[in-house]
């Protein structure tokens, strides 16, 4: 029964996820508006058959900006787990495999990184370098790391030992091609349960970035940077928050949903 | 003539518990072509020999002399030592392609053994999972034979298998051993296997060899207590004769 | 007279999309004081046949029908009913006292965080009501019935200190506190090294000599099965494909699945 509704919830994350993807990908044909024109005559209209989610301050319409917000937001929570994926990976498997001082060194490395707030070094960094979109994928992703190498080395400890692996070495097969041949491809499901999880709380804390003013910039709308601008605003346009803050929480909400899922299907079934 | 030799080899693990002496003075020779057996119960060391002389063990000290490159291996447990992500083509074919040997040329050496282990058609696309655990370790014994290696060391390649299945198997090797003349080193705690399939074998215990010699001799006149033992318990697993 | 009667027993798994009938109408008796062998490879149903006797089947696996009558011609308690209908309750009272089961991995039979004392104890006062200090007296004697040198000191000793032997032994004298009327043996020895079996058929082959008791002998070994039980019953894929008097069945098989299985056998000798 569980499993059921389990996985009716796991459905509809996907669906959303998958209209959100559409909505971002299609953005140019779903929307009547371009997301920076501004119109001085339309300001802060609340949502009406013209623009369904209403406008801002500059007049721009906020469903375009959300559409074209959504690029932004779902392109810098997909890559920023990507190259937190791939550093997590090879630090992982390089620990994992070679143990010994090499592994001691890269684990206290990691250990050191996660005793640092995120959130703060980030901000640290942002604010030394410029906030741009490359510069936030980049920094979200380079401080994320660290769980998926724990998972991965994890991982790789135990397949080391198994047979098929002896067999390899046996038959002449170099680190290269154990690690990337063998291990890795065995140790890729537990990645891809993080990783889901993961584009949820990238997408958050681009969200937060943006937020607070050091994410991406305005013009360019990300979901992030809309609600910073409906802060001044929220007694008298409640649009301009609502309608955004409810697609970070559902988007971020479906990935979560869709990662648990995930794990439950890759976790082993009653043992015999 | 001789394909391994052994001379004092000795290997401990450290534990909490203290230290174990794995292998404590183990000297032994391998002639080429034989079907050499290592029999003993679990923890004799066995197994840890057979890693040593693979190479994936260093010993502690003493000597270890195989003279070819050319070693593979069969393990016992045939739900892990198959990669469960790679196609049963490519774990068959792996061998060849590190050797670097072209496209053309696995194939060809992949219909041959294919057949040899009685490989049903379409099992190359297949994964390992797919298979129960005899033939994954027709496939095991494929792929280690596919490089034409002059020594295969096979440790408890049956153990784990039903006894129809392990008589094919065994006769597999058998087959592969009188058409290409390889030296085996066959690991079992079985007696009853090590007499179907080799021709030569070694006891051990605790670490030591306590005897070898013909696995005719070993039978009809073994003269170390550990071995009269271990001849003594395996008859427990013949039928009773009365009637047949 | 029989100590137990299995009719038609099924045991089915459910997978998605299919059932899987593990345990596929199965019928045998127990005669009282003899040794019943049930021999098949892996896969074949004969653990799952054992498990069920007890009710010790869990998810995803279920009991689908058959009965399984103890001690049938006998009329109070549990005797003549059917253990299959039988509350929890009342199959506690049957479990660990009238029939008791050896498992194949002395490991995971014993919990551990307690001694091999504690555990023999607590089964013999659930079971006999007796108090402590009359339940540790038992215990020692058991354990000194299966052989095992300085019973004392092992009482106290926890699972993991003991040889996988020594474990053995000590299941089995946990089997045996209670003085039941059946015990079932699900392949006793295939998890120990080849000259500790032979010291546990030999010990087995004493206490059913000794205490006349009636044993269901579940074994994927011909030979070991052959060489303990009065009859036998080859199992394959769920179903008993030959059952008979041991003797009979080694010389005349009847069966093609018994007939290649004895080759296989034979030819390993």
């Amino acid at each position: 029964m569980k499993e059921l509704i389990r996985n009716k919830m796991a459905l509809l994350a996907l669906i959303f996820i998958l209209a959100m993807l559409i909505l971002a990908m299609l953005a140019p044909l779903l929307t009547r508006y371009d997301p920076t024109s501004t119109d001085p005559g339309s300001v802060l209209t609340a949502p009406s058959k013209e623009h369904i989610f209403g406008t801002d301050r500059l007049g721009r319409d906020i469903f375009s900006r959300i559409a074209y917000g959504a690029r932004i937001s779902l392109a810098i929570g997909f890559i920023a787990v990507g190259i937190a994926s791939i550093i997590g990976l090879l630090i992982g498997a390089i620990a994992g495999y070679y143990g010994g001082p090499i592994d001691y060194a890269l684990m206290r490395f990691v250990d050191i990184m996660l005793c640092f707030p995120t959130i703060f070094l980030i901000l640290a960094v942002i604010s030394i370098l410029e906030p741009s979109i490359t510069n936030i994928m980049v920094i979200i992703g380079a401080t994320g790391w660290m769980g998926i190498a724990r998972l991965v080395r994890a991982q790789i400890l135990t397949l080391k030992e198994r047979d098929f692996i002896a067999a390899a070495k046996v038959m002449g097969a170099k680190d290269s091609r154990i690690i990337l041949k063998h291990l890795i491809p065995n140790a890729i499901a537990p990645i891809l349960v993080s990783a889901t999880l993961g584009i949820g709380g990238a997408i958050l804390t681009e969200s937060a970035l943006s937020f607070l003013g050091i994410g991406v910039q305005p013009p360019t709308p990300s979901w992030g940077n809309i609600l910073m601008d409906g802060r001044s605003t929220l007694g008298v346009a409640w649009w301009l928050t609502v309608f955004p803050g409810l697609f970070i929480l559902f988007t971020v909400l479906s990935y979560n949903i869709l990662g648990e899922a995930l794990r439950d299907t890759s976790e082993p079934r009653l043992k015999e | 003539m001789t394909m391994v030799r052994c001379e004092g080899v000795k290997k401990y693990f450290k534990s909490k518990a203290g230290t174990v002496k794995a292998l404590d003075g183990v000297s032994l020779e391998i002639r080429k072509g034989s079907f050499f057996g290592l029999v003993g119960e679990s923890g004799c060391g066995k197994t840890t020999l057979g890693k040593i002389i693979l190479g994936i063990i260093e010993p502690d000290s003493g000597q270890v002399v195989v003279e070819t490159k050319k070693v593979q291996v069969v393990f016992q447990d045939p739900y892990n030592s198959l990669d469960p992500k790679m196609k049963i083509f490519d774990i068959l074919a792996e061998g060849l392609i590190i050797k670097g040997e072209t496209l053309h040329a696995i194939k060809n050496k992949l219909m041959i053994v294919s057949s040899l282990i009685n490989l049903p058609i379409g099992a190359l696309k297949k994964y390992p999972h797919q298979f129960s655990g005899g033939e994954r370790q027709r496939i095991a014994i494929g792929r280690a034979i596919i490089t034409r290696p002059e020594l295969l060391v096979c440790d408890e390649p049956v153990s784990s298998l039903d006894v129809t299945i392990q008589l094919q198997i065994l006769r597999l090797l058998k087959d592969i051993h009188k058409k290409t003349g390889i030296t085996c080193l066959f690991i079992s705690h079985d007696l009853k296997v090590i007499k179907f399939i080799c021709d030569h074998v070694a006891v051990m215990s605790r670490g030591k060899i306590v005897e070898r010699g013909s696995v005719h001799d070993i039978y009809a006149s073994a003269t170390h207590p550990y071995t009269k033992a271990l001849l003594k318990a395996a008859a427990y697993d013949n039928i009773k004769n009365d009637g047949i | 007279m029989n100590v137990l009667e299995v009719k038609n027993l099924k045991v089915y798994f459910n997978a998605p999309g299919q059932i899987v009938k593990a345990v596929d109408d199965v019928s045998f008796n127990i005669e009282k004081g003899k040794v019943f062998g049930i021999v098949g490879e892996s896969g074949s149903g004969k653990t799952l046949t054992a498990l069920s006797i007890l009710k010790l089947i869990s998810p995803p696996g279920n009991i689908a029908g058959g009965s399984v009558i103890f001690n049938p011609s006998a009329g109070s308690g549990s005797n003549g009913r059917d253990l299959l209908k039988l509350n929890e309750e009342s199959l506690r009272g049957v479990r660990g006292s009238k029939i008791s089961i050896v498992f194949q991995e002395p490991a995971s039979s014993f919990n551990p965080v307690f001694t091999i004392g504690e555990q023999i104890v607590e089964t013999i006062i659930s079971h006999q009501g007796v108090d402590g200090g009359k339940a540790k007296d038992i215990a020692l004697e058991y354990l000194n019935r299966v052989h095992i040198h300085e019973a004392k000191r092992i009482f106290y000793d926890y699972p993991h200190q003991l040889s996988g032997g020594t474990k053995q032994r000590a299941m089995i004298a946990m089997a045996l506190v209670n003085s039941p009327e059946l015990i079932i043996l699900d392949e006793p020895t295939t998890a120990l090294d080849v000259t500790i079996q032979a010291q546990i058929l030999d010990l087995l082959k004493e206490i059913i000599e000794k205490e006349r008791l009636s044993i269901l002998f579940i074994s994927h070994d011909f030979g070991i099965v052959s060489r303990m039980c009065d009859s036998i019953a080859v199992m394959h894929k769920g179903r008993i494909v030959e059952a008979g008097i041991t003797k009979d069945i080694l010389s005349r098989p009847n069966e093609p699945y018994t007939i290649s299985l004895l080759e296989s056998v034979k030819a390993l000798l």
